[in-house]
């Protein structure tokens, strides 16, 4: 007898366990969201894109990333409540601890990114990892491209963050990264770029998505967009450049330049105060350069040649991180988090120059030494 | 047990009579007649076809040679009682009646057909000796006595079963093994209430620390070299006559992963295959929960492009995860057990139509996701890289423990099930050793040669775990 | 069968270990960088040594009635009236930490896993984990905890070595900008966290004691020191202070950032096995406590009895005490005084007055 209460006890318990399980979803039930898009929406709110993968039918095999996809849109005060609402509009619940990417239209940073930075973090799917892009015009648009090979675009806007290791022109950036420099106030924040291309042949093709530069914040305000060259000399003074493409015009001759391939940079910068307040930045750049492109004339390539190109492509690179100097100073965004670095190095000083610091920025005095070596010029096969 | 203790008579036909008696009547007891040198009348009693032939004829003819100053046996060999001489006639030997003075004596002329010494079935080697136990208690006394020829080798016999008298017996190796295990052996091998013993798993349930448990607590092979390499650790072995597996005990968790075959590789091989053994032993336990807790609840801890995949071969599939899961494990359980009886004619056939139906066909009807299969398959190969032992089984079952916990809370279930299961192991002993062995509590000396294996070179110290007494082996020199 | 019951020098260790660092290393680093920014590993230090002090006075206590525990020292000690009232306090106290640590073990996962699964299955999951290692006795739980003790450990150091690339050790800097004393604000709290080592004052005459046992049992806060030691400066060299002071469990997103050869990412599972397995050793601890407390002050003869109702009535004290994880977080930072008192003050004074009464030739601290 005992030994049929027993049974009976633990029947009961799995019964009762079994009747009530709640919290779990099958696949079969749900969405996968791979990429967001946010555009500001009426009075105020935000209207919310959700790119989600179609899946194959089930006599086929499965194509994993390579399926189709289609886009889900709501709107609502805010970034939460957009995400609920657009369960309306879907059959199934939507999954948002997988989104890879996140598209920002500039409008919504017109309103103060501080809201939506918050929104952000307090969205406990989104992972720290989650890569941010800003663009000018609709994120829609982003989220639609379909880029050859690719065609879920948090894919395509993944390969392009990476693509800055060559060319230097953008730099991958996380919801942490953005929420660690906003909420230290170490620096202020930078969002790349992307673009999408329109399609030159007309009518329905592929578009094509570019990422080329940021966008820089001053505080909770946008600041200004950085073009190419200012993006590049950004990243070389922040120590952040893993390789790019320089070019010296040919002297004379016009049209043509002699290419050299970087792929090396060390920066490092220092920072000292004057007993007046105005803080000086001093930059040091070391980068190694190879020569791969055909020479201004057809001579043999001697030291005194390459000399003179190393002289002057520290003029061009100092040129390239003086264009960023200017451009910060211009609109008073601290990128490379100069009042941090006074805070570590003298921090009672700092102290006095905490709260006057947007205006202490621009007076900084910013000086470049670049040491370019170029390493080989001859052919390898 | 009380038993008669029925004298032996002058008369010898009474004798007989009593024997008779208590042999049931049966008709293949026979007697023969003989006479001694001195002329007394003597009977030989015996078991037709319990006997080897020629034995017994060397000893029909040496029985006319015998007289009093000959006898070859010791007052040892002098049996008191008629029951012992049924027993000594039950057990193969023949018993000689004599009348004057009145007594008998038993003379083993054993013969039986048995199988002889072929390798083992449930544990092959690669490299190893290949002779296993057989079903006859002296052949296997005999094996390890070969395998180890050492006089500290200690037998005690002993008769278990009411009804049976089966022989069983307890080797361990004087001055290694603790007496007091051997002490605590004895007195349950005492305690043991049955009719007969059929096999060693009834031993091994007598005997064990713990019935209730579906864990393991001894350990049975078929092996000599298993056995004298258990032995010199200071475990104790129980032979029983009649079947090929000798029980070995203490027995701890981690045993379960090793093999005997990790000593004839080196070092290296050795540990990577036990290594690989424990990881397989994980896997088959906690896969398909770990399947359907991410599938089901945690579907943010899967890569991407993984999920996707995933999501894609699910689509189709009508029955949530658990169910699936629970669906296959079962199809291999049954796969597997109908292969273990099957008769070998068929065994190809089988195994066709369960690859077909269970994978392709029903991946393609969409009933099962090709992630569920290969889940379960890879589970099931898994379970047989672990020996043959009933860990094996023990795991199996917990597979289905897991997958449900997982099907309620996900990861927590899981990992709350192993801290339950932990626990569990951690409180069950074998004979006195915790049976969790060296890695709770923590011996790292003992864990190196239980999860990898040490060089024989280094092996200095006895393992402590079976509560050896002399802790050193011998290095040369008196320790 | 009646044997006692002993756990070895290394099981107590990982007790230790385990119940101060397992679940406090998760989400310690926000509250400690709340109170001392980016000096926080200076507060941990002073936090090691004054959890160095506290156990020191259990140490010696036992040194004094090595068959004793807390209970029975209190009675003995204070006589059969004051000292059954402190003993009754600290049955209380034993019931009221265990309720704690049940409720912070479900708002782990509400908050970081799932919060469609109500809190009350976790709760049960936990006080039945709990419940069936008591069951099964010390010695049993004691085993598990050195398994548990080497996941923990090497979890924790493995991820704080898989992000050694991502580190910004410029982010400590400036040293202790606004002096010695201004970190030291926090002292308080995590003087607690280190103190839930109190447990042991029950179970030390349970320990085969040998000459190094006072040695382990440092060895064990140190060991816990470094941890806590090693997740605040990852999380502050790896975030910033102001940010990790944001997060509420900083370990999670820590974890959130590994990325290992260049795709293997979502590693969160590892932290819930820890979570899990060390709440369980806790939960176990705290209510083995709770039982012997009660069983000794009622002088119980069957104490498994009560088990099943202790269980349950810790189960609806976890659930219905605060209504979140807020009132929890103030709880522990405002009120903290109340958890130092049972875990400090008095064993302390318990021991002067033991040592002034006479007992025991030697009442020094240490090995």
């Amino acid at each position: 007898m005992r030994g049929a209460g027993r049974l009976a006890r633990v029947l009961t318990a799995l019964a009762l366990l079994c009747s009530g399980c709640k919290g779990n979803l099958e696949l079969n039930e749900l969405h996968i969201v791979h990429s967001v898009g946010l555009d500001p929406g009426k009075n105020g709110g935000v209207k919310l894109y959700a790119e989600v993968a179609k899946l194959a039918s089930g006599q086929q095999q499965p194509k994993g990333m390579q399926n189709r996809t289609f886009i889900l849109t709501s709107e609502g005060s805010n970034l939460f409540e957009a995400a609920r609402l657009m369960r309306v509009k879907s059959d199934r619940t939507l999954l948002w601890g997988q989104t890879t990417a996140i598209v920002i239209s500039k409008d919504i940073a017109l309103q103060g990114m501080e809201r939506q930075i918050e929104t952000f973090r307090r969205f406990r799917q989104f992972r720290n990892t989650t890569l941010v892009y800003m663009v000018d015009g609709s994120s829609a648009e982003v989220l639609k491209a379909e880029m050859p090979n690719a065609s879920i675009s948090a894919q395509a806007l993944r390969g392009l963050a990476e693509g800055g290791e060559s060319t230097a022109l953008t730099d991958p950036t996380s919801l942490l990264d953005i929420y660690k420099d906003w909420n230290n106030g170490f620096r202020d924040i930078k969002i790349p770029s992307i673009k999408v291309l329109k399609d030159r042949n007309g009518g329905k093709g592929e578009k094509l998505l570019k990422a080329v530069g940021f966008f820089a914040f001053r505080g909770n305000r946008l600041a200004g967009f950085m073009p190419a060259r200012v993006s590049k000399g950004y990243l070389r003074a922040a120590d952040r450049l893993k390789g790019s493409s320089e070019k010296l015009a040919c002297p004379g001759e016009s049209g043509t330049s002699i290419a050299f391939e970087n792929t090396k940079n060390d920066s490092r910068i220092s920072v000292s105060v004057s007993d007046s307040g105005i803080p000086s930045v001093r930059i040091e750049v070391d980068a190694d350069l190879n020569l791969v492109g055909a020479t201004c004339e057809d001579v043999t390539v001697t030291p005194e040649l390459i000399a003179g190109w190393e002289k002057r492509l520290n003029e061009e690179i100092a040129g390239q991180i003086e264009d960023f100097f200017s451009f910060s100073k211009r609109h008073k965004t601290d990128l490379l988090g100069i009042g941090e670095r006074i805070h570590r190095k003298r921090p009672k000083q700092w102290k006095q120059m905490k709260d006057d610091w947007a205006e202490i920025y621009p007076t900084c005095r910013f000086s470049v030494i670049v040491h370019t070596r170029i390493d080989h010029t001859t052919f390898t096969v | 047990m009380n038993r008669g203790q029925t004298e032996f008579r002058e008369d010898l036909a009474v004798n007989v009579g009593v024997l008779k008696e208590l042999m049931q009547h049966s008709d293949d007891l026979v007697f023969i007649d003989r006479e001694l040198s001195s002329g007394e009348p003597i009977k030989i009693a015996y078991v037709h076809g319990l006997t080897d032939d020629r034995k017994l004829e060397y000893l029909l003819a040496k029985a006319k040679e015998f007289g009093d100053s000959d006898f070859p046996f010791g007052s040892d060999d002098r049996l008191s009682t008629a029951e012992q001489a049924a027993d000594c006639l039950a057990a193969g030997q023949a018993v000689l009646l004599f009348s004057d003075p009145p007594g008998a004596a038993a003379i083993d002329v054993l013969g039986v057909q048995l199988r002889g010494v072929e390798e083992p079935s449930s544990e092959s080697t690669v490299k190893g000796p290949r002779s296993g136990f057989t079903e006859s208690l002296t052949n296997n006394l005999a094996l390890v006595r070969y395998f180890c020829p050492s006089p500290q080798l200690k037998v005690e016999h002993r008769k278990i079963g009411r009804l049976s008298r089966t022989n069983i017996a307890v080797l361990s190796v004087a001055g290694v093994a603790n007496p007091r295990i051997l002490e605590e052996l004895h007195r349950r091998l005492d305690e043991i209430m049955t009719d007969f013993l059929l096999g060693s798993t009834t031993i091994e349930e007598w005997i064990a620390d713990n019935r209730g448990t579906m864990f393991p607590l001894l350990e049975s092979t078929e092996r000599p070299d298993r056995v004298v390499g258990a032995l010199m650790d200071g475990r104790i072995a129980v032979i029983v006559q009649g079947t090929p597996f000798v029980v070995l005990l203490p027995f701890v968790f981690l045993q379960a992963f090793q093999v005997g075959e990790d000593y004839s590789w080196n070092y290296y091989i050795g540990s990577m295959l036990r290594l690989l053994r424990i990881f397989c032993g994980l896997i088959g336990m906690l896969l398909p929960a770990f399947y359907v807790a991410t599938v089901t609840f945690h579907h943010e801890l899967v890569p991407t492009a993984l999920l996707q995949s995933i999501a894609a071969a699910k689509e189709p599939v009508p029955f949530p995860a658990v169910v699936e899961s629970f669906a296959m494990m079962f199809a291999f359980e049954i796969m597997r057990e109908a292969g273990v009886r099957m008769p070998k004619q068929i065994g190809q056939a089988v195994s066709i139509v369960g690859a077909l139906i269970l994978g392709q066909a029903a991946v393609e009807a969409g009933i099962v996701s090709p992630i569920m299969v290969i889940v379960a398959a890879l589970t099931g190969i898994c379970t047989f890289t672990l020996p043959p032992t009933a860990m094996n089984y023990a795991l199996r079952l917990l597979q289905f423990g897991m997958t449900f916990l997982a099907s309620i809370l996900g990861y927590v279930g899981v990992v709350a099930g192993i801290v339950v299961l932990l626990t569990y192991l951690a409180s069950l002993r074998s004979f006195g050793v915790p049976y969790l062995g060296p890695a709770a509590p923590f011996n790292a000396l003992e864990l190196t040669d239980v999860v990898i294996r040490r060089p024989a070179t280094w092996n200095v110290k006895r393992p402590a775990l079976f509560r050896a007494i002399n802790p050193y082996r011998f290095r040369g020199g008196d320790k | 069968m009646e044997r006692q019951v002993t756990i070895s020098n290394f099981q107590l260790m990982s007790l230790i270990v385990i119940s101060t660092i397992g679940a406090s290393s998760l989400y310690a680093p926000a509250a400690l960088v709340g109170y001392a920014e980016r000096n926080s590993w200076y507060l941990v230090i002073a936090g090691g040594l004054a959890g160095i002090l506290n156990i020191s006075v259990f140490l010696a206590l036992n040194r004094m009635y090595p068959d004793k525990n807390l209970i029975r020292i209190c009675k003995h000690v204070l006589g059969p009236w004051v000292g059954g009232l402190l003993a009754f306090a600290f049955v209380c106290y034993f019931l009221d930490i265990t309720s704690w640590v049940l409720r912070e073990f479900a708002h782990f996962f509400i908050i970081a896993l799932n919060p469609i699964i109500p809190q009350s299955w976790y709760l049960a999951v936990g006080i039945i984990m709990g419940a069936y290692a008591v069951s099964r006795g010390l010695e049993a739980f004691s085993r598990v905890s050195e398994i548990v003790l080497f996941v923990i450990v090497s979890a924790f150091l493995g991820i704080y070595v898989v992000l050694i690339s991502q580190y910004h050790p410029e982010y400590l800097l400036p040293v202790l900008e606004n002096g010695w004393l201004e970190p030291l604000s926090g002292i308080i709290p995590v003087a607690t966290w280190l103190g839930d080592l109190m447990f042991i004052s029950m179970m030390l005459n349970h320990v085969r004691r040998t000459k190094k046992t006072a040695a382990f049992a440092v060895g064990a806060v140190t060991i816990t020191t470094l941890l806590l030691l090693l997740s605040v400066l990852s999380c502050t060299m790896m975030f910033g202070a102001k940010t990790t002071a944001t997060f509420t469990y900083p370990s999670v997103s820590l974890i959130q950032n590994i990325r290992l050869f260049r795709y293997i990412e979502r590693f969160d599972a590892a932290l819930v096995a820890v979570w899990v397995m060390s709440s369980f050793i806790k939960i176990s601890v705290y209510l083995w406590a709770t039982l012997q407390g009660l069983a000794e002050f009622m002088k119980l003869e069957k104490p498994r009895l009560f088990l099943v109702p202790l269980s349950a009535g810790i189960y609806v004290c976890a659930k219905f005490k605060i209504w979140g994880l807020i009132e929890l977080g103030t709880f522990y930072e405002r009120q903290a005084w109340f958890f130092y008192l049972f875990q400090f003050v008095i064993p302390v004074v318990v021991l002067s007055i033991a040592w002034l009464r006479g007992d025991g030739q030697k009442a020094e601290v240490g090995a």
